[in-house]
């Protein structure tokens, strides 16, 4: 039953494991926790952010420069002035993010600017892309107006943010799958190399498209890298040694130009201005430490790893460990994705396994719950439906509503137990025996009145909780037969040994005479659970048993004696008698005292339990045959005895069945002829063996037969022959000897051929293992308590 | 010898100091347990014949004093009207050497007698072969000769039959017989007696026609006696049984 519970439950722990396996391949292709893992990236670049490198320089087109140079946009002259004081500072590559892409009319201002970015080291202006394009265009690419186009390095300059408004990356755009470079990429290309990347400028109309972008390991910030004003620069206050061999990117900062984004390292509230996200981009770019995203297997089993290990811990611990577990897991799984992040590069996002684990622990308690619900439900049906032992009084359970039921069912099955265990206490006290019910071990469960009484001023103190050893004790006293009988008993239980003696007497020190027994309790699987102990007071019966026997000994001894005197008499003084008179005298002496013997066995036979061991057939007929062998030769009559080799094995009282055997012999001495042989056979027959014993007499008429077994039945005299003295008593003892000891008896007979009587007695196996407990001293015992 | 009779019944007294008497033993009669007691502490028996139900101390108490006392090893005879097996066991686990049912059969009795005093005197150096009646035992080669013909024992069942015929009509307990046969009555299946009883038995033809019975003593052990002639009162034995 637990077996199909713990299977059931491995089953419900797969289907939840293969479930959550899914689910989380399915977050890790659409990403639904992407928010949470974003606010998780961010916050920990924040808290781990790096230096920026002083290699980069931004020249701000800030308010100030607003404020003083006019109004936005500026003509193309004051670009093409500060361009000229760039030059002559020597900065390493300039990154001019400004769009320049409508000529400026009626000024040779682009022409100026053209030679000025020419003349310049390396510049990067912008061009811009606009999808779609105009009409049904794919896009629309405009570069900077006229001259500019040819004279500097270009590269478009989008910066695109992610579904949450915040700007990670730079895109990596493609037109028609060709690359095309960002102006970031530009500058960083020509500031590590010296030359400009591998990439086309694309015309109009080229299908764009985005390819998955290194994120950008941002600086501190916002407003990290030093910052001059574009009309400090222009006015000459900005020392040229200031600007020499530095990337300076020139860019919008002032609010009112709108450029601004929100940034992992901008916080709710701060934005960051277009030429820093380049600066950080460039930055990282040239230190190499831009964040890859790592392959969706890897990501994954990232996921998947902490999921299954707390899978794996609710499959084994409680469910305190497991709250302990989950949380450890999360912890790990946050600190593993952290440290992967900043050393290692890449961004393993953890939220959905973060989500997971805080879902699989509910998830999984509900399971179980469900499971040991629909279990414990399946259970008490069928307990319901199964034969009750005692009388059901509950109603029927409610069909309909299954919590109901359940607790309907439940309710009845507790009463139920409550009422048996009522039925049980009451039926142990009701019973006349002391009982015991004990664990394994001899603890004491239950002890009814019976126990309660019996123990009553033999132990001090309690019996419930006590163990058989010192309520043994109590009961042996100082009894070294009893102690021994105990210690024997204690052992059996000790060992486990069903097959022990299921019953002992014990005879107490008070003269209480015990039967104790002992039995196995099992559950329903048969697995053991306990031992019965049971205390039968057969005192009354024994001390009746001891009376009879008494009696008997008494009538044997006072019918015996005065024959006996008799007989010594006659054979002390009968010399003066005549001899007739003295034979006769002597002959019902004899009769009587024979009639007192046969009484006294056959009510021995009847009354008392034989004792059981192995012995031979063969001796006890060899026995009974030297014992008639006097009788016989006094009769002229011969005993042949036939016995076969080997043991013919019984069990039974040796005594008793020779003194069967004889009572056949004498029988057949008797009314056989004289001068005749009186066979006496033992066989095989079957399992039995057979006795037989045979005389050449007359013979019995066959109706007389079934009698001859009957107590007090005697055969008619043969004729010529005076009456054969005797009560009747001998083949009735034959009969209850051989039926107590499991046999049968059997008589045939031809008229004017000869009779035959005998007995057929079960054979018992060759090696007894009855020997043990057959030791002489254990017979006399049983005997003498007989 | 000098023979002590306790029996409150007279004319049994009488029949058994007749029967010692004829056998050349001197005879004192006692018709109480206590009456032989104190005479003890005065004189000397060379067997004491106590009758088991006697009105005051019984046989069996008779019994128990005269084994507590200083001549505990005086030879001790039961006379009992008791047929009954467990009482003789009794007797026997006693302390009794031997024990006779009534009625008193005269050879019997006298074979009885003379094992006990035969015992209580024997002191016999071992010889290289015995005669038994018609058995010759050879101790060298373990074999009996008897009528004729030459058996092989083993070692034994030679030990086991010999033991039998150096105590003629005693009774043998089974511990007794496994303590001097096997030297151990530990671990021995209680069986073994048993089969080697009736092996020898077998071999020897120890039966009624030889002028031998191996009884056994139901619950105490066995007891070898000789039959001298056919008992005159066949009937009584006949049913009445001896042990």
């Amino acid at each position: 039953m637990l077996a199909r519970l713990r299977g059931g439950l491995l089953g419900e722990w797969l289907a939840l494991w293969g479930i959550a396996l899914a689910l989380v391949a399915a977050a890790t292709a659409w990403a639904p926790f992407a928010r949470l893992d974003n606010v998780l990236h961010d916050a920990l670049l924040r808290a781990a952010p790096a230096r920026p490198s002083p290699d980069i320089l931004i020249v701000a087109i800030d308010d100030r420069s607003v404020h003083a140079l006019g109004r936005w946009p500026w003509p193309r002259a004051v670009h093409a002035d500060l361009l000229g004081i760039l030059e002559k500072a020597g900065p390493r590559v300039i990154g001019y993010d400004v769009l320049f892409v409508e000529p400026e009319r009626g000024t040779p201002g682009d022409e100026w600017l053209a030679r000025a970015l020419a003349a310049a080291a390396p510049v990067v202006v912008p061009y811009l892309v606009e999808v779609p394009g105009e009409g049904s265009a794919a896009s629309r690419i405009v570069l900077p107006a006229g001259p500019l186009a040819r004279a500097a390095h270009l590269g478009h300059a989008i910066v695109k943010a992610d579904a949450d408004g915040v700007v990670r990356a730079l895109p990596r755009l493609e037109a028609d799958g060709q690359p095309l470079a960002h102006l970031a990429d530009v500058v960083a290309e020509l500031a590590r190399t010296g030359r400009p990347p591998s990439a086309i400028v694309p015309a109009s109309g080229a299908v764009i498209g985005v390819r998955p972008a290194l994120r950008i390991r941002f600086r501190e910030g916002p407003a990290g890298y030093p910052q001059v004003s574009f009309s400090d620069v222009l006015a000459g206050r900005v020392p040229p040694e200031f600007l020499r061999d530095r990337i300076v990117l020139v860019g919008a900062t002032a609010a009112g130009l709108g450029d601004r984004h929100a940034t992992p390292m901008s916080g709710r509230l701060e934005t960051m201005p277009g030429v820093e996200v380049l600066a950080n981009h460039v930055d990282s770019t040239l230190a190499g430490d831009r964040i890859r995203l790592p392959p969706a297997w890897a990501q994954f089993l990232f996921t998947a790893l902490p999921l299954s290990l707390l899978m794996l811990g609710l499959l084994r611990f409680g469910p305190r460990v497991n709250l302990w577990l989950g949380l450890l897991w999360a912890a790990v799984t946050l600190a593993a994705s952290a440290l992967l992040l900043w050393l290692g590069r890449v961004w393993f996002a953890p939220a959905t396994a973060l989500v997971g684990l805080a879902l699989i622990y509910p998830l999984w308690g509900w399971r179980r719950l469900d499971f040991a619900n629909r279990f414990m439900g399946a259970e008490l049906e069928a307990l319901a439906s199964e034969p009750a032992i005692l009388p059901r009084r509950h109603p029927p359970p409610p069909v309909g509503d299954p919590v109901a039921r359940q607790v309907a069912l439940m309710h009845a099955a507790i009463q139920d137990v409550r009422d048996l265990r009522r039925f049980v206490g009451e039926s142990l006290d009701s019973l006349p025996d002391a009982t015991l019910v004990t664990d394994l071990e001899g603890r004491i469960l239950i002890a009814n009145d019976a126990a309660v009484d019996l123990f009553h001023g033999r132990l001090a103190g309690p019996l419930l909780g006590l163990g058989l050893e010192p309520a043994l004790q109590a009961l042996a006293g100082d009894e070294p037969e009893l102690m021994r009988e105990a210690r024997d008993l204690l052992d059996a239980i000790a060992r486990g040994d069903r097959a022990t003696r299921s019953t002992r007497e014990w005879r107490l020190a008070d003269g209480t005479d015990l039967d104790v027994r002992l039995a196995f309790f099992s559950d329903d699987a048969g697995r053991p659970l306990g031992w019965i102990l049971r205390f039968v007071d057969i005192t009354p019966l024994r001390e009746a048993e001891r009376q009879r026997e008494e009696a008997l000994r008494l009538l044997t001894h006072d019918m015996r004696s005065p024959q006996a005197s008799i007989l010594a008499i006659l054979e002390a003084e009968g010399a003066g008698l005549p001899d007739g008179l003295r034979d006769r005298i002597a002959r019902y002496a004899s009769q009587t005292l024979a009639l007192a013997d046969q009484y006294v066995q056959f009510a021995r036979a009847a009354l008392t339990r034989p004792v059981l061991e192995p012995f031979d057939l063969n001796e006890a007929a060899l026995d009974a045959a030297d014992d008639l062998w006097p009788l016989a030769r006094a009769r002229g009559n011969r005993i042949s005895t036939t016995v076969p080799d080997g043991e013919a094995l019984v069990l039974g009282d040796r005594a008793l069945v020779t003194r069967a055997i004889q009572n056949l012999l004498g029988n057949a001495i008797k009314y056989g002829r004289r001068g005749t042989a009186v066979a006496l056979a033992v066989t095989r027959a079957g399992d039995d063996w057979c006795l037989a014993v045979h005389d050449e007499g007359p013979g019995i008429p066959p109706a007389q037969l079934p009698s001859l077994f009957e107590p007090f039945r005697r055969l008619a005299a043969p004729e010529g022959r005076p009456p054969e003295p005797g009560a009747g008593l001998g083949l009735a003892f034959v009969k209850r000897v051989v039926e107590r000891h499991g046999g049968q008896v059997f008589a045939t007979s031809t008229p004017g051929r000869g009779s035959t009587f005998g007995f057929r007695l079960p054979a018992a196996p060759p090696r007894p293992d009855q020997a043990a407990d057959a030791t002489p001293a254990a017979a006399a015992r049983a005997r003498a308590a007989s | 010898m000098r023979c002590a009779i306790v029996d409150d019944d007279r004319e049994q007294a009488a029949l058994v100091e007749r029967l010692l008497a004829r056998a050349g033993h001197h005879c004192d009669v006692f018709w109480s347990g206590p009456a032989l007691l104190s005479r003890m502490r005065q004189e000397t028996y060379d067997l004491v014949v106590l009758d088991w139900t006697m009105p005051g101390l019984s046989g069996l108490e008779v019994l128990k004093s005269i084994r507590q006392g200083p001549y505990g090893r005086t030879p001790v005879l039961m006379l009992t009207s008791r047929a009954d097996d467990a009482d003789v066991v009794t007797g026997l686990e006693a302390g009794a050497d031997d024990y006779v049912v009534k009625p008193v059969v005269a050879d019997v009795f006298l074979a009885r007698v003379g094992a006990i005093l035969r015992r209580a005197a024997m002191n016999r150096p071992p010889a290289t072969s015995v005669r038994h009646g018609p058995y010759l035992f050879d101790r060298a080669t373990e074999t009996v000769h008897f009528q004729g013909v030459t058996v092989k024992l083993t070692a034994k069942e030679f030990a086991l039959a010999l033991v039998f015929f150096e105590n003629l009509s005693r009774p043998l307990s089974r511990t007794w017989l496994l303590e001097t046969v096997w030297g151990t009555t530990a671990e021995l299946e209680s069986r073994t007696l048993d089969a080697h009883v009736s092996k020898i038995r077998a071999k020897l033809r120890l039966r009624a026609d030889m002028g031998y019975r191996l009884l056994p003593v139901y619950s105490y052990g066995y007891r070898l006696e000789g039959i001298e002639a056919p008992a005159p009162q066949g009937e009584t034995v006949a049913v009445a049984g001896d042990g």
